[in-house]
């Protein structure tokens, strides 16, 4: 295991009042897999992957939990150490490849300033690495774009450069925190394609971070469902994408619409407001079809509900594992 | 809660917004006030009591001619202040026709327009002040055509600016449809949305001003030194300031940095709630 | 860059017209008479002959625009005319008198970006910290004193109390050109116009880092593992420089009021002090001389900013370069 996470909690100080971005979420990473880490904008998925790189700013702060890589807890490391370990054993891929990019250096300087700062290759041999890099992500005439500016290149292009930037070390855990979303759907595929062509070579564990479940079906091994800053759901994809249990999980699958549907089907209500959450009720009870009374009178917690298979719901408690409830809707 | 409410509320957050509230208003009131503050005339000469430092008669000191400095600071707000706000009065006058004209007319007047305000605006601002005034009698309405002659520029740009953006949206197409009359449009659409820059403008060129008077009568080209005003007291000032007569040119600085802090508080504060609001 | 400079220079001689026009027109409708300005002392003795010859030789007979063109035609090969006082070429008085001015603006600007870039980095990096508190307040007093009073001030407590610096002129009596003596002068005069304009620089300048240590790319760095310092100041500061030195540029006619105004104070030999006793003795054509020239140096300064501007910024470059726009969705 290269990577396990335990209750890591985050939390946010506002003056209007706390908000748990991140509430109490453990999962592991096997080296080589990939973990679909999904849920609706604001659900706390971006905020777990900056967390795990110790990138939270204030009001916000990580009060508890852990999380090991390789065994060393990075909670307990100072700054100058989780330097180190950024961008070298854990790496991140941006949303917005044109923000991501400062948009007054060039990309090869911005390629070979993580290699410099990680290893002891000269200025040479890391332009030489970056374009080795750029010409394995399929980018024309490599070393004639290292000299590029950012708002000289494509999306998909820059989006590449962010891949051979986090990739060029080689690290253990590579975090992707929404790749392809701002790229078109015929870039996004290349793009997937090559996250997986890299995943190969270079058996990194991957967190994919997404609300996109097509990708998630097509690239992960285990998938992680996030509601409101907790996980509601964990486990293999495959058995999760056959037989989702918690509410909210059958609901997001049933969402996605099949040929030759007319209407849409989404789930009623908004996703709620994490300020001041109360702690004592599930947080889907008031958009879940199926609440009953515990739901509003204690948080669940995950339970397994089958092999690979964990989620928190208070009906899925007293039904244990001998019934298999295979509630898909219509 | 109303958005008016929210903004009364950030106002008042504001710890320094009150702070330069009620310096300036204290100050506004002690000019007000200064013929019930101090006995002396403040052009009351007495050579007896000639550069005397801060003593019990005189809690400010007098300056060369006797005359004594802390009524004179007083008086001198009144004179300072009316120029501070008359000529920012005059700046948004010219100012807001030139930029109106100009954004709401556009093509060759706009450019010829606006490329005069670039010329003044590359002109020290001081240079542009003094030329100006030569061409006028000395004194206090001169002085603030003077002032707000030069600091218009700023408004205007605004102005123009606003009014170019603001031309293309919908409801200023929607109203000339209905075939509003062009002044009315200017006035009743154009115009409103232009108040809050404008306002947070006129505001930080009130401190200018006041400082431009000063620096204006110091050099000996503003109000004449009979009618104190902090600047022209501080010309005296300068003239005695080498036999170590501090309290000349102390204490009437000290009025106009008071002033004009308090000033870019408010300023500064108004900028910021209004801002956040957007 | 060359043909930067090239079209950055073109675009700025419809300004440096517009300036030669409100410098002729300003001049032109002044009060009083250059005529009698010139015959000096005594003008009740005058005769109007004596004013008609005098005007004549002046040539203020002629209608407004041929005036005009005769004065931008001797203007623009070197001839800004005679001083009317004492009858010298404009020229060679403001030739004299620029060095000075030069030497004071230089180096306030270089003591005042110093200063605005230490206040101004630390107080962006420590936001809301002790430093920051007071560095704000520090920077809305000195937006609040006027340069003049700040250099009196300083001259009471240095000068008349302290005896530790000089209060006026360039050079101490006899020691002309000795640099040890210059810079004993200089230092007042160029720290009270460096610090008198402090204020809204450091306030920009921090707004400035602000922004951009907001920015994504920021984040990202910090995710690569990029060491603090090597992102505050190649990436953070590299970034905010580039509205700071438009800026600058464009608060630049402020700065050299600043100078006139210093000047006369410390009896600084430079152009202000000569323009504004120009303005005093009515001396017109050394005035209107002096209006152009300070235009024309606000111009070059502009220009300079533009240069600095085109050689950190990439993106200005290769827009010049491709000669279209791009759009940038970034900063």
């Amino acid at each position: 295991m290269v990577l396990e996470v335990k209750n890591l909690q985050t939390h946010f100080f506002t003056p209007k009042g706390l908000v748990k971005a991140v509430d109490k979420v453990s999962f592991s990473l096997e080296p080589g897999k990939v973990l679909g880490l999904v849920g609706e904008s604001g659900c706390g998925k971006s905020m777990t992957g900056l967390s795990l790189l110790g990138l939270v700013d204030p009001p916000g702060k990580i009060v508890a939990g852990e999380i090991l890589l390789g065994g060393r807890n990075l909670l307990n490391l100072g700054e100058s150490d989780l330097e180190r370990i950024r961008g070298k054993e854990i790496a991140m891929i941006f949303q917005d490849p044109l923000s991501s990019l400062n948009p007054i250096l060039t990309i090869g300087r911005q390629i070979t300033e993580t290699i410099l700062s990680h290893t002891s290759m000269t200025k040479g041999q890391a332009w030489e690495q970056g374009i080795t890099w750029l010409r394995r992500l399929g980018l024309p005439h490599p070393e004639k774009r290292m000299k590029y500016y950012p708002f000289q290149l494509s999306g998909g292009m820059r989006q590449r450069v962010m891949i051979a930037t986090a990739l060029a070390l080689q690290p253990q855990v590579l975090i992707a925190d929404e790749p392809t979303t701002a790229l078109d759907l015929t870039i996004q595929a290349q793009i997937i394609e090559e996250i997986k062509l890299l995943q190969r070579e270079n058996a990194s564990a991957i967190i994919f971070i997404t609300h996109d479940l097509g990708v998630v079906a097509e690239l992960a091994d285990q998938v992680a469902v996030m509601y409101a800053g907790s996980l509601v759901e964990y486990g293999e994809v495959e058995q999760i994408f056959d037989h989702p249990r918690h509410p909210y999980t059958q609901a997001l699958l049933n969402s996605r619409m099949k040929l030759g549907e007319k209407k849409a089907r989404f789930i009623p209500g908004l996703p709620p407001n994490l300020l001041n959450l109360p702690s004592n009720q599930c947080a889907f009870a008031p958009r879940c079809p199926k609440a009953s009374q515990p739901c509003w009178k204690k948080k669940p917690s995950l339970i397994p509900v089958s092999t690979n298979q964990q989620a928190a719901c208070h009906l899925l408690e007293s039904q244990g594992r001998s019934k298999e409830n295979a509630v898909v809707g219509a | 809660m109303s958005s008016k409410n929210k903004f009364w509320q950030r106002m008042n957050k504001h710890g320094m917004a009150r702070l330069g509230l009620a310096i300036l208003l204290i100050l506004i009131a002690l000019s007000l006030l200064a013929p019930f503050l101090t006995p002396y005339e403040p052009t009351e000469v007495d050579l007896y009591a000639v550069d005397q430092g801060p003593s019990w008669t005189h809690p400010l000191g007098t300056d060369n001619l006797g005359r004594d400095v802390l009524s004179r600071c007083l008086y001198g707000g009144r004179v300072s202040l009316s120029v501070g706000f008359a000529a920012v009065g005059v700046s948004l006058v010219v100012g807001i026709l030139y930029g109106a004209s100009s954004g709401f007319v556009g093509g060759w007047l706009d450019r010829i327009l606006m490329g005069i305000v670039d010329g003044l605006l590359a002109l020290p601002n001081i240079l542009l002040v003094v030329a100006f005034y030569l061409f006028l009698e000395p004194g206090l309405a001169s002085v603030v055509l003077v002032i707000g002659g030069t600091s218009w520029m700023q408004v205007a740009r605004l102005v123009r600016t606003q009014f170019f953006s603001l031309k293309q949206q919908d409801f200023i197409q929607a109203a000339r449809v209905l075939a509003t009359p062009n002044l009315k449009i200017i006035i009743r659409h154009l115009l409103p949305n232009c108040f809050v820059s404008i306002m947070v403008i006129s505001i930080i060129n009130i401190g200018h001003a006041i400082i431009t008077e000063s620096t204006l009568s110091f050099l000996g080209l503003g109000i004449p030194q009979h009618e104190p005003s902090w600047g022209n007291m501080l010309m005296g000032g300068q003239m005695t300031l080498l036999n170590g007569s501090w309290w000349q040119t102390v204490f009437p600085g000290l009025f106009i940095v008071f002033t004009v802090l308090s000033i870019n508080f408010l300023g500064d504060a108004i900028r910021d709630a209004l801002d956040v609001r957007r | 860059m060359v043909k930067y400079a090239f079209s950055r220079l073109l675009a700025v001689i419809p300004i440096l017209f517009i300036l030669s026009v409100l410098a002729f027109s300003l001049m032109h409708m002044a009060h009083g008479d250059p005529a009698v300005a010139m015959y000096g002392g005594n003008t009740e003795k005058m005769r109007e002959s004596d004013r008609e010859r005098i005007r004549e030789n002046l040539g203020l007979n002629q209608p407004l625009p041929v005036q005009y063109f005769k004065w931008l035609s001797q203007a623009v090969q070197g001839n800004l005319g005679l001083s009317y006082l004492d009858g010298r070429p404009v020229t060679q008085i403001i030739r004299e008198r620029i060095p000075a001015t030069l030497l004071l603006s230089f180096t306030g600007v270089a003591l005042m970006v110093i200063l605005s870039l230490f206040f101004g980095v630390v107080s962006a990096v420590r936001q809301y910290s002790l430093f920051d508190h007071a560095t704000t307040v520090i920077s809305f007093l000195l937006f609040s004193i006027p340069s003049f009073w700040l250099a009196l001030v300083l001259i009471l407590l240095f000068s008349v109390q302290l005896g530790w610096l000089p209060s006026a002129g360039m050079y101490s009596l006899g020691k002309q050109g000795n640099w040890l003596d210059l810079l004993h002068h200089l230092i007042l005069p160029a720290l009270v116009l460096a610090v008198s304009h402090l204020g809204g620089y450091i306030r920009f300048l921090r707004s400035s880092m602000l922004e951009v240590l907001n920015q994504d790319y920021i984040k990202v760095a910090r995710a690569k593992g990029i060491p603090k310092k090597i992102i505050i100041y190649i990436h953070v500061l590299y970034n905010a420089l580039l509205p700071f030195v438009t800026y600058l540029g464009l608060s630049l006619p402020s700065f050299f009021a600043g100078t006139f105004v210093v000047e006369v104070v410390f009896s600084w030999p430079g152009m202000g002090q000569l323009a504004m006793d120009a303005a005093r003795d009515r001396n017109y054509s050394l005035l209107m001389g002096s209006i152009l020239f300070s235009g024309v140096l606000v111009v070059c300064y502009n220009l300079l900013a533009d240069l600095i501007c085109f050689l950190l910024d990439p993106r200005i470059r290769q827009r010049e370069i491709e000669g279209h726009w791009r759009d940038i969705g970034v900063q």
